[in-house]
């Protein structure tokens, strides 16, 4: 199965390749070395077909792709996945900040503090399985300390930043 | 005799402002800070750590930056060792082997092993550096388009073989998808975009780190978060150093190790990561029949070999660029930028604009391995029990590491969407058995090789291939080693192609 889908994505790559516009010589044509490293993966991905119909391996792996939703592992890897996911477009698709007067300094708040104390409290929950203000306040800390560190000891801005 | 006095007169100016030292401790220490955080390159706390040294002096900066570079290149070995997830690219072939020594409970004395293979591999980039700059800088510049092309295949071959737990198809597989994936964006000679799709984000290319961190570190997360048994094996921290006699037995691969380490450095281009790779393959090829089985399975001496090479690697790549003014790196290419913002010409002609500035810089890289070593020792205690958390705790901690580390390398969120994608086929792959570190080195070398590919086919146009052959023995040489490569792997392998 992977042997298959390996070589469709080599064809694409190779006609995309040879597609791709010539403005000089062919030696520096811009599809040359994608058109050769596209071949040696049909190459390759044929090579692996043989390989896993030789030692009839084949069955062992369509079972293991059809597995992915039913075992108990497999649920929680899709779950996590889940997770992950709205953790990282929420924090792509929102931009807010807070500035909060402290004595020495404005304390920041950025978007991505917010959202990732509560996601990564959700995930923490979920497999770590304690009480929700042990999760939150572990969180809370890493998060916080991280985003100081990044912003203020190595100067790296927030996502979501102004 | 003037040199021995230059020597003296920087020595002495080194030792008496301690705020040299002051400022060499606080880089080593960001430097390896750094550098353990999963995905943060060494190339980004070069370039970004470069910012602090604009109010401090010339001396104090040049000691900052080589402490930041000497300490940001062991630092990969910290996540690498208890994370399963390399801190830098470089620290892939210490994660193979040391993970599953820190699985075994030998994670303290796995990263003491790196840490003194560090501190050695550094010693003997900077003996080779005063030593041997012009016949090593003889041997870099004889490479050229058509020995680079060949040094990059090689490199993603012997990874490609090297890392696969089945077959090297596997792992040239997934060389081949790293390649492909290398070429998105605009062409480096014509500037034709390539698999843009017209998408301006897809037109600036697909940047190693976010894709480092996904494969790494998301798919770590992946793999390992959603186990009902995910308790962690505890590390000892006891006993993290190597004895002396250990030490002495790991000797020979070390001194070959460091050499690799600081040739491969000394060569323009060619950075740490095919350092690593290459003292880790020449290691398992040259080791005992009964340590060669131990390699993949938790192997000191694979660790000596990728320590030792990544970090001679320090002392290599700043050959070319103190004499040249070559970089011989990109983390090279940030001193480069920083000497020269504190007014620093680099090259032929440093010894006369600057008399003494290279042996400083010499004294400066003595005194951040010293550093290195006494930081690393402090830090590996607390870093051990610090990953030695319940991964159901740590895991979800480090995605927003992750997604900082992709988000910092161009400050564009597209590049944590290219971090999850990047996890979520490094999963799958995974799962079919397919080896990760083969893409990320395709992806360092791909643009290396294209460009470099294609510049030899235009040189050699006109010529035919035995007097290319027989012009250009280096590249020869370097041709008949990447055939045997693909040889070894299909048919002296026990795994077997077919």
């Amino acid at each position: 199965m992977s042997s298959l889908l390996l070589s469709i994505f080599s064809i694409i790559v190779m006609v995309l390749s040879l597609n791709l516009d010539v403005p000089g010589s062919l030696y520096t044509a811009p599809g040359l070395l994608p058109f050769v490293a596209s071949l040696a993966l049909l190459i390759l991905s044929i090579l692996l077909a043989i390989k896993t119909i030789k030692s009839k391996a084949s069955f062992k792996t369509r079972k293991l792709n059809l597995d992915l939703a039913t075992t108990q592992e497999n649920k929680r890897t899709l779950l996590l996945l889940a997770l992950i996911s709205i953790y990282i477009f929420t924090v792509g698709f929102t931009r807010f900040e807070f500035i909060i007067p402290m004595v020495f300094f404005d304390y920041r708040l950025s978007s991505f503090q917010i959202i990732s104390t509560i996601m990564i409290t959700v995930i923490v929950k979920i497999f770590w399985d304690k009480k929700i203000l042990r999760c939150f306040s572990i969180v809370f800390i890493v998060v916080e300390s991280l985003s100081a560190i990044f912003r203020y000891g190595f100067g790296i801005l927030m996502p979501g930043y102004f | 005799m003037e040199v021995f006095l230059q020597v003296q007169d920087q020595l002495f100016y080194i030792l008496s402002n301690p705020i040299l030292w002051f400022a060499c401790l606080s880089g080593v220490t960001l430097g390896i800070l750094w550098g353990a955080m999963p995905g943060l390159s060494t190339t980004m706390a070069m370039t970004l750590l470069i910012g602090l040294t604009i109010g401090m002096t010339q001396p104090v900066a040049i000691f900052f930056m080589l402490g930041v570079y000497t300490g940001c290149v062991f630092g990969g070995a910290i996540s690498a060792v208890l994370l399963n997830i390399p801190g830098t690219p470089d620290a892939v072939p210490t994660m193979i082997e040391g993970n599953i020594l820190a699985q075994k409970g030998e994670g303290g004395l796995a990263l003491g092993t790196a840490i003194s293979a560090s501190f050695l591999g550094n010693w003997i980039g900077i003996i080779l550096l005063i030593a041997l700059i012009p016949a090593i800088l003889f041997f870099a510049l004889q490479f050229r388009s058509w020995e680079m092309f060949l040094l990059s295949i090689w490199g993603i071959a012997i990874c490609g073989s090297m890392s696969s737990r089945e077959s090297p198809l596997k792992g040239w597989i997934a060389g081949c998808i790293g390649l492909i994936v290398s070429f998105i964006g605009l062409d480096s000679i014509h500037g034709v975009p390539r698999f843009s799709f017209n998408s301006y984000n897809l037109e600036d290319g697909i940047s190693f780190i976010p894709v480092l961190i996904g494969l790494f570190g998301l798919t770590e997360i992946l793999r390992v978060l959603p186990q009902r048994d995910n308790s962690n094996q505890t590390s000892a921290v006891s006993n993290i150093l190597p004895s002396f006699k250990t030490l002495i037995k790991y000797a020979k691969p070390s001194i070959r190790s460091g050499l690799i380490g600081t040739l491969v450095g000394a060569i323009p281009g060619a950075g740490a990561n095919i350092a690593s790779f290459f003292s880790y393959d020449i290691g398992r090829r040259r080791a005992s029949k009964k340590e060669r089985e131990k390699w993949g399975k938790g192997s000191y001496e694979a660790i000596v070999c990728s320590e030792v090479a990544n970090n001679a690697n320090v002392g290599g790549s700043m050959l070319p660029t103190l004499a040249l003014g070559i970089p011989g790196n990109a983390a090279a290419a940030a001193i480069l930028a920083a000497l020269e913002l504190k007014n620093v010409v680099v090259g032929p002609l440093i010894q006369t604009e600057n008399p003494g500035l290279i042996f400083y810089i010499y004294l400066g890289l003595i005194i951040a391995n010293f550093f290195m070593y006494g930081m690393a020792i402090l830090l590996i205690k607390p870093c051990v029990r610090l990953f030695n958390l319940p991964k159901a705790l740590l895991m979800p901690l480090i995605i927003p590491i992750c997604i900082l580390g992709s988000f910092a390398v161009n400050f564009n969120y597209f590049d944590v969407y290219v971090m999850l994608i990047s996890g979520v086929i490094g999963y799958i792959l995974f799962r079919l058995n397919f080896p990760l570190a083969p893409i990320v080195l395709a992806i360092i070398l791909g643009p290396l090789a294209d460009e470099n590919f294609r510049r030899a086919l235009l040189v050699f146009q006109d010529q035919g291939f035995i007097s290319v052959l027989w012009d250009r023995k280096l590249g020869t040489i370097l041709l008949f080693i990447v055939l045997y490569t693909f040889y070894d792997g299909i048919f002296n392998n026990k795994k077997g192609v077919l």
